[in-house]
């Protein structure tokens, strides 16, 4: 939780929700094709490193491997959010281990199920084994309501098939639908797919979010959550966003603009508000690309420029970024907030880190 | 060919050449992106090209080597065998640097991955390129007094461009535009049809087929498709000039 302090001195307390979130195993012993393994880690290390303030940019070593403890200090005590949802891409065929850590986190979830929020993934090409798998996450992680809701999926993901290289799949194929089908018997009702190059075929476009659509329209029960904004589709995304009822707009990435180009990141949420209004936009670091602390801390205080809001016509008001920091969220993976905060005073993370609410101070020159 | 000091000429025509090659999910062209790294002259022209990321998708960087492979052989008049443009720093830089340097299609290149070749994909992303210009031509239109009908219905013969102004007869009146961000964006519309359409009658036109907007096509751009088209293609140009900037500060691609 934070603490917003505002003027007239009322105190706001706002519930965090960050849905993009990883504890990951990049580290060197880890690459099973170094190559591939070290080109994906510089990829997310030039992410980190060209939109982090300079005081929160990591060192190579530290980036390719920080566990649990530094994840607990960095988004639960410093940054204050009260619940961190896990995104795992496994990318088995650049690493060893699964990249997307579900041993590590799941472990975090199990012992602190009121601060970790698990998901895994699945994979069509995995048929049968896959759906096993799916089902042993269930069982071995569903210890709350919220816990298993949801499945990162990453079309991009390369596999050995029967000795070849497949680089892709889609989520509007038969077999990806088999498994939404299959998802829902499983209470697995949030879908978070992502979009990354070389997905099969690759005569077109990879990054292309029709199959969300598609799939969407084709399961109204199940909810999408595009992560990334659908980026670098963004206009693409919004038109989907705008007439699926059931797909929200995971921020992680955009909120990362919000130090070196606020206007930008203005234009973004202006959009947002305007297409998929304030219900359907989620909060998101995609930690450890960024740390959270620093993207809140300006989020609260962030105002859309005067221009963008009459031009749009929205607001980005604190209640508005109330829903968008975590209410909406907690709507989504069906968070009891008054009973997590009650199971957090007396968690370990409260009582032996100390995590209390950082407190943030709007100035009278803050619009809120 | 073989210079022994290649003239600054010819390295200023195959710049020159490659200003013209855009990257189709940036709408800018790739030198003012960063992506040429080095122009060598000798018995050939070699051009090395690196992209913001490992793992750009190998299509879009397939459709920029073959038209900087074009563009330098038609510009500079060198044979295309004598042209070799390549990628470095991406996964699969091998396997494409051979097929460009081949000549071949994508479509053979990734026979077993691709149905087919790179046609529609970069259609796409032409037309929204197209639409995203024309959108910031109507904007300026229509705040000069012109409506959705006049703008439609305008010639290309209607649009003078005089250097330090441009006048268009539309419905009615005579405009004349001398801001300079307004000629820009008027002469930067007008340059993207010629690229990407060539020579047509009637000024608005809303895809690569050369067809015409209907009044409510350019109204919708207007009231929010065209806004949300420039500022997608903004944010992915913006995104990839940053991780550009960081790859190329690591010492090693």
């Amino acid at each position: 939780m934070i603490v917003v302090e505002t003027p007239d001195g009322r105190r706001h307390e706002v519930f965090v929700v960050d849905y993009h979130t990883h504890i990951w195993r990049g580290d060197r012993g880890n690459w099973l094709r170094p190559w591939l393994a070290k080109g994906w880690v510089d990829c997310f290390y030039d992410y980190h490193k060209s939109l982090s303030p300079k005081e929160y940019v990591w060192d190579y070593e530290t980036f390719l491997y920080y566990g649990t403890e530094r994840f607990i200090r960095d988004v639960f005590v410093d940054a204050g959010v009260d619940m961190a949802v896990s995104q795992p891409a496994y990318l088995q065929y650049f690493f060893r281990e699964p990249f997307g850590n579900t041993e590590e986190f799941g472990k975090a979830a199990l012992a602190y199920p009121e601060r970790f929020v698990i998901g895994t993934r699945w994979d069509p090409r995995d048929g049968e084994d896959g759906k096993k798998q799916l089902e042993h996450d269930v069982r071995r992680f569903r210890v709350r309501p919220w816990q298993m809701r949801h499945v990162k999926l990453y079309t991009a993901e390369w596999k050995d098939v029967g000795g070849s290289l497949s680089r892709g799949w889609r989520l509007d194929s038969k077999e990806a639908f088999e498994f939404l089908e299959f998802n829902k018997q499983l209470g697995i009702d949030i879908q978070v797919p992502h979009k990354g190059p070389t997905v099969w075929p690759l005569d077109k476009d990879a990054f292309d979010v029709h199959d969300v659509d598609d799939a969407a329209t084709s399961f109204p029960d199940l909810r999408f959550v595009v992560t990334h904004i659908g980026l670098p589709r963004f206009d693409d995304f919004v038109w989907i966003g705008k007439q699926d009822k059931n797909v929200y707009a995971g921020l992680a990435v955009a909120t990362a603009f919000i130090r070196l180009r606020p206007r930008f990141f203005g234009q973004i949420m202006a959009e947002l508000l305007w297409w998929l209004g304030p219900d359907k936009i989620l909060f998101g670091s995609d930690y450890a690309l960024w740390h959270p602390k620093w993207i809140i801390e300006d989020f609260i205080k962030f105002e859309l420029p005067k221009d963008l809001e009459s031009e749009y016509g929205v607001d980005l008001s604190l209640e508005v970024k109330k829903k968008i920091l975590g209410e909406n969220a907690a709507r989504l993976w069906g968070i009891d907030v008054e009973s997590v905060r009650r199971a957090q005073e007396r968690d370990d993370i409260t009582l032996k880190y100390g995590a209390k609410p950082p407190v943030i101070k709007l100035s009278k020159e803050h619009v809120y | 060919m073989g210079y022994p000091n290649p003239p600054t000429f010819l390295k200023d025509a195959i710049l020159k050449a490659l200003a013209n090659v855009v990257d189709p999910e940036l709408d800018r062209p790739i030198t003012e992106l960063g992506f040429v790294r080095d122009v060598r002259i000798g018995d050939s022209i070699e051009v090395e090209i690196v992209t913001s990321t490992y793992w750009c998708s190998p299509n879009f960087i397939y459709m920029i080597l073959e038209d900087a492979r074009r563009e330098v052989s038609e510009h500079v008049r060198v044979p295309l065998d004598k042209v070799r443009v390549y990628i470095r720093g991406h996964f699969d830089e091998s396997r494409i640097n051979e097929c460009i340097s081949k000549g071949i299609s994508f479509n053979e290149c990734y026979k077993e991955e691709a149905w087919g070749d790179l046609g529609d994909l970069k259609k796409v992303f032409m037309d929204k390129s197209l639409r995203s210009r024309l959108y910031q031509l109507t904007v300026v239109l229509l705040r000069y007094g012109l409506n959705y009908e006049d703008i439609v219905n305008l010639r290309s013969t209607d649009v003078i461009d005089e250097g330090y102004r441009i006048v268009i007869r539309g419905g009615d009146r005579i405009l004349e535009i001398s801001n300079g961000v307004d000629i820009n964006i008027v002469r930067g519309y007008i340059n993207t049809l010629k690229r990407l359409v060539g020579d047509t009658e009637y000024l608005a036109v809303w895809s690569t087929n050369g067809d015409r907007p209907r009044v409510s096509d350019i109204r919708d751009l207007v009231e929010g498709k065209g806004r949300l088209l420039r500022l997608s293609f903004n944010l992915n140009s913006e995104l990839c000039s940053l991780l550009l900037e960081s790859r190329l500060s690591r010492t090693a691609l």
